[in-house]
């Protein structure tokens, strides 16, 4: 293979695995047959092309879906997200008890939490990449350790582990029916989550934690400002990262109003997400398939 | 219709063309002045195929290359008439214009009274 072959192939990575496997050869030969003899790259306008090119079929992918198949996958990624983000929270624990010898010891073992943090970001990364028993299997043994974290636990709520096993059966009850599982939900939720949770550990390392502190939603902020802007193109990514604000403020808000504290309306952050998700709905019934229309 | 669409199309009025026979095509018709990049050509391929105006008409293997041949249907042909249509339509209204105002009297602006 010439290295401008191998350039254009590299090149090809824009478009989705489906497309390129479709048309990607039939591209490729078009595009070693215009670029001048002797080069060794392609020309800045083709590379230029094939990369809006590869962007527009990726955007495009989600309206040969129906709305329904596109909620499915956009509430399955808010989840793992979710799920994700508990992981993290797991890993810290385990760091702050285990290894971090600046914080004075805690009085329960972050041994637990790890094995449930570990479990629960394999269960995030076999619901985009196995098959459904293995989803079924990870989740169940996710669930285990994560009810064991909590009986060894002397500080976590039962909210959040009540959250978790909800979300881990939801992955389970999820994955059934159709496919249109891919790899790339597991980029989503894997930036998605790096995107809310690495600046938070961060600073620790590299900024004085007071500075940090003036703006501690601007991750939060960033995340939601990317996925409205770009759901002009494709609105799941919105839909899942408002199922995952959903999924920590409404347990929140229900076990503050069992205990008769606030109500509704003291949470803005609530708002905003149930705002994020009706936008997000609209913009997918309008850009998906209708149930009878022939796929293109 | 985009400029490069229409190329697209006009190159096909011929017969079937591969993607970068469709490419030098419009080249040639356009008197150079549309260059289409891959990527453009595939994605209004893709367009002009949901639309209905081009069809795939064969594949062949070349080099150990797939090779896949498109063609104008009925549609797209209409539609490449119709196009063809406004623009000489558009086009006429502006030489008209122009051509009446070569004929009519040029007029000074400032009329001199006779002493």
């Amino acid at each position: 293979m010439s290295p401008l072959e191998r350039r254009c192939r590299l090149l090809m990575r824009a478009y989705p695995a489906g497309y390129r496997r479709e048309r990607g050869d039939e591209i490729i030969a078009t595009l070693l047959e215009a670029t001048p003899q002797g080069r060794r790259r392609p020309l800045a306008r083709d590379v230029r092309a094939l990369i809006m090119g590869g962007l527009r079929a990726r955007a495009a992918q989600h309206r040969s879906l129906t709305t329904a198949v596109n909620l499915r996958l956009a509430v399955m990624a808010g989840v793992c997200i979710y799920l994700g983000m508990d992981a993290a929270g797991d890993l810290n624990s385990f760091v702050a008890s285990e290894v971090d010898r600046a914080v004075p010891a805690l009085p329960s073992s972050g041994w637990p939490d790890l094995v449930a943090g570990l479990l629960v970001a394999v269960v995030v990364a076999v619901a985009w990449l196995a098959r459904r028993p293995f989803v079924i299997a990870a989740s169940l043994a996710a669930a285990a350790a994560a009810a064991t974290s909590y009986g060894f636990s002397h500080d976590q709520t039962p909210r959040y582990v009540v959250t978790q096993l909800v979300c881990l059966a939801a992955v389970v009850a999820l994955t059934g029916g159709t496919g249109h599982r891919s790899p790339a939900w597991l980029w989503l939720t894997g930036i998605v989550v790096a995107a809310m949770v690495l600046p938070g550990w961060l600073p620790a390392l590299t900024i004085p934690y007071r500075w940090w502190n003036i703006i501690p939603l601007s991750p939060y902020l960033g995340v939601i400002v990317v996925a409205v802007a770009w759901a002009a193109i494709d609105p799941r990514p919105l839909a899942a990262v408002a199922t995952c604000l959903l999924l920590g403020l409404v347990p929140m808000m229900l076990t503050n109003l069992a205990a008769g504290i606030g109500d509704w309306f003291d949470e803005p952050g609530l708002l905003v997400a149930a705002a994020m998700a009706a936008l997000a709905v609209w913009r997918l019934r309008h850009q998906s398939r209708r149930p009878g229309q022939a796929r293109q | 219709m985009r400029e490069p669409t229409y190329f697209v199309l006009a190159a096909l009025l011929d017969g079937p063309l591969h993607g970068y026979a469709i490419i030098k095509r419009a080249e040639e018709l356009s008197d150079g002045r549309v260059r289409l990049a891959t990527g453009t050509l595939y994605t209004a391929l893709d367009r002009l195929t949901d639309e209905g105006f081009v069809r795939l008409v064969s594949e062949e293997m070349v080099s150990g290359r797939i090779r896949r041949c498109y063609g104008l249907t009925e549609e797209g042909s209409a539609a490449l008439r119709a196009e063809a249509a406004r623009m000489a339509e558009a086009a006429r209204i502006v030489t008209e214009a122009y051509r009446g105002a070569a004929a009519r009297p040029v007029r000074s602006r400032r009329q001199v009274r006779p002493a």
